[in-house]
């Protein structure tokens, strides 16, 4: 009973690393983003830097894939 | 190719005589970058430059010259060529200028009064024309002592007969006229006085539209003969535009090289005579100063020294900051500095990242796309859109492309897919890696490419950084975060002791160098090469995409009959928005990667472009 447990918790972790980051990510790309698309109205310029701003939070959702790697791995 | 064109910054000066010499001769070499001068308020000795009285006369009659471009539909189709500088029959020129103006404004004037008419006359058979249909005169639209008359439309769906029982149901003293035009139901009224409410009443119960006659007093006899003077006068007046327009268009192509010729040697005109704006003048002396390339400046000095007889004082210093930045790279990898000048354009002095960038951003782009078929489809597909495009941007961008597409080949072969899948036409491909097999090989290259280049990063930031700041500040600040990898390395290897004492040390090193500020970014060059197993999670997710649209037409293909032409749908749209996110999110992740994993290990940016006097391109 308990060795059967651990497979679908394990897959449940995993699920919960990536899901909950990138959740997070998105929350935190939706706030730059729309900041951004109004700095590249005004000064289009600014469009690489918006850019780079807005992907910059991705990251987050990086660690939580490699997390979840480990877990399925492990 | 690592470093941008070296520059000299020169200063000319000489007597106001020879100054539209000296003018003319930058112009027509196309190497020097005008410093704009600006006047210090405390300093009255040289003041900025005075244009040349032709030139403003000149901008008058270029405003004419691109308007008449315009308003004839010239386009310009090889440059124009420039006749002379001195055209000793420019009153000519301007005068045939305002003659050509004058027609134009004059056939436009012409032609707006057409159209004006031509509506009206629209308006006028749209009144017409329904009663025409109705087969009635005209003149019997006029005063009644007894009588009122009402015409206009009636909505398709009102039913004619219904209409007539209730009108009837009014009063019996009415006179109805029906008709049908250009699908809509029109009608005519006539009804004694004391019942014209009532039946107004009716009729707009019924949604009717009224026809004002008013405007039509001026017309007698019966409707038909008035419809067809209307019609005649209409086409009468469309071939007098049709004219009009012929004629306008004869006059462009008459005039067209007179035009484009003129507008070239204006603007060139108009430059040179505007160019002392951006230099010093006192009132018998010039002052120019600027940028030259390095290479360019000997030449360029003995040239103008001749030209002007050795009336002239050339001095070069050479250039330190704030130079111009010219770019300097061969030829296939000069589309990757539209790449650089989209961040922004490398200062004077520091690397140029631009090989680098050639180097890594179409592996990072095929390690993330991999598939042979997307790869060969795609490189085809930008070459042939490359031969026909002509803006310089587009054409850069399409060769990034076209490498990225050539590295996705690569990475194709190795992968052993081709359209997500593991044969070409039957022959089984061999992969060398399979990416959905050994997920975690992936990661493991994917995370080794990330600690390759973010210490390249750091190695050409320490190569900046001592060159600015000397080697001590270029080992507190960049050599120091390399050997905190080192130390990390040792630690995760079992070696406790070295490796703590070698991260405390390098801590410490980027504390002094970088201040406390660093000591909290310390966690960073983790982040930093963690990203890069970003080229593994977008790969794999491109090469599930592929599989999952192949085993979806496999599916459809193994019901047979429609099932084969649903499969061949799901096949065609289904690759094509592979390909299409295929391309989208691998370009922005590895420009990522190299916007802000690398380029921040060492890049300033800020560079001002060099763009010499008198350049076209």
């Amino acid at each position: 009973m308990v060795k059967n447990m651990v497979e679908p918790i394990t897959a449940i972790a995993a699920a919960l690393a990536i899901g909950i980051s990138a959740i997070a990510a998105a929350i935190a790309e939706k706030e730059i983003g729309t900041a951004a698309v109004g700095a590249i109205a005004e000064n289009e310029d600014l469009f690489v830097k918006g850019l780079i701003m807005t992907v910059l939070p991705e990251t987050i959702v990086l660690f939580g894939f490699v997390i979840a790697y480990m877990i399925l791995g492990a | 190719m690592l470093k941008p064109k070296k520059m000299c910054k020169v200063t000319v000066a000489g007597p106001k005589s020879i100054r539209d010499t000296a003018v003319s001769f930058f112009y027509d070499k196309g190497i020097l970058h005008i410093d704009d001068y600006t006047k210090p308020d405390n300093e009255a000795v040289l003041d900025i430059g005075t244009p040349t009285e032709r030139a403003s006369e000149l901008s008058e009659d270029l405003v004419k010259l691109r308007s008449i471009k315009k308003h004839l539909n010239i386009v310009k189709k090889n440059g124009g060529k420039v006749i002379s500088i001195d055209r000793p029959n420019q009153k000519e020129i301007s005068e045939q200028i305002n003659k050509i103006d004058a027609q134009i404004v004059d056939s436009i004037d012409k032609i707006r009064a057409v159209n004006d008419s031509l509506s009206l006359l629209k308006a006028k058979e749209d009144i017409v024309a329904p009663i025409s249909s109705l087969g009635l005169d005209w003149k019997v639209f006029t005063q009644y002592d007894s009588l009122s008359y009402m015409v206009g439309y009636l909505p398709k769906n009102v039913d004619i007969s219904r209409f007539k029982k209730e009108l009837s149901s009014i009063t019996g003293d009415v006179e109805m006229f029906h008709a049908e035009y250009m699908g809509r139901q029109v009608i005519a009224l006539f009804v004694i006085k004391d019942k014209a409410d009532e039946t107004s009443t009716l009729l707009s119960n019924n949604s009717f539209a009224p026809i004002n006659l008013k405007c039509l007093e001026e017309f007698e006899g019966k409707s038909d003969n008035i419809l067809k003077t209307i019609k005649d006068e209409y086409t009468q007046l469309t071939n007098e535009k049709k004219r009009l327009k012929c004629a306008m268009e004869e006059l462009g192509e008459k005039y067209s090289s007179f035009i484009i010729d003129n507008e070239a040697d204006f603007s060139k005109d108009i430059e040179l005579g505007e160019v002392p704006l951006r230099f010093a003048e006192s009132t018998n002396a010039f002052v120019i100063e600027g940028w030259i390339p390095q290479e360019d400046f000997i030449s360029m000095e003995a040239e103008l020294r001749k030209k002007t007889d050795g009336k002239i004082y050339i001095r070069s210093r050479k250039a330190v900051e704030g130079a111009p930045v010219e770019l300097k790279n061969p030829k296939g990898v000069k589309p990757f500095e539209f790449l650089i000048d989209l961040y922004s354009r490398p200062s004077y002095g520091e690397i140029d990242p631009t090989f680098f960038m050639f180097l890594t951003f179409p592996l990072f782009f095929g390690f993330m796309l991999g598939d042979l078929g997307y790869g060969l489809l795609t490189f085809a597909l930008f070459y042939i859109i490359r031969t026909k495009v002509k803006v310089a941007e587009i054409k850069s961008v399409l060769s990034v492309l076209m490498f990225a597409s050539f590295m996705t080949a690569v990475f194709g072969i190795v992968f052993g897919e081709f359209f997500g899948a593991e044969h070409i036409f039957g022959y089984h491909m061999t992969p060398i890696l399979h990416r959905l097999h050994h997920p975690i090989t992936l990661l493991n290259l994917a995370i080794g490419m990330g600690v390759v280049h973010v210490n390249m990063g750091l190695m050409i930031g320490f190569y900046n950084m001592k060159k600015a700041h000397g080697l001590k500040a270029a080992i507190l600040e960049k050599a120091s975060w390399m050997f905190l990898q080192v130390g990390g390395v040792l630690l995760a290897l079992g070696n406790m002791t070295a490796g703590a004492a070698i991260m405390l040390v390098s801590a410490m090193m980027i504390t002094l160098g970088e201040g406390l500020k660093g000591l909290f970014e310390l966690p960073s060059i983790v982040a930093n090469i963690l990203s890069y197993s970003r080229l593994m999670a977008v790969g794999l997710a491109s090469a599930i995409l592929a599989l999952v649209v192949n085993e979806m037409a496999g599916m459809a293909f193994s019901a047979g009959g429609i099932g084969l032409v649903v499969g061949t749908i799901i096949l065609l749209a289904g690759h094509s928005i592979a390909i299409f996110l295929g391309f989208l999110s691998p370009f922005i992740h590895s420009m990522r990667l190299h916007y802000v994993e690398f380029f921040m290990k060492f890049y300033t940016g800020g560079g001002q472009k060099y763009i010499p006097f008198g350049r076209r391109d």
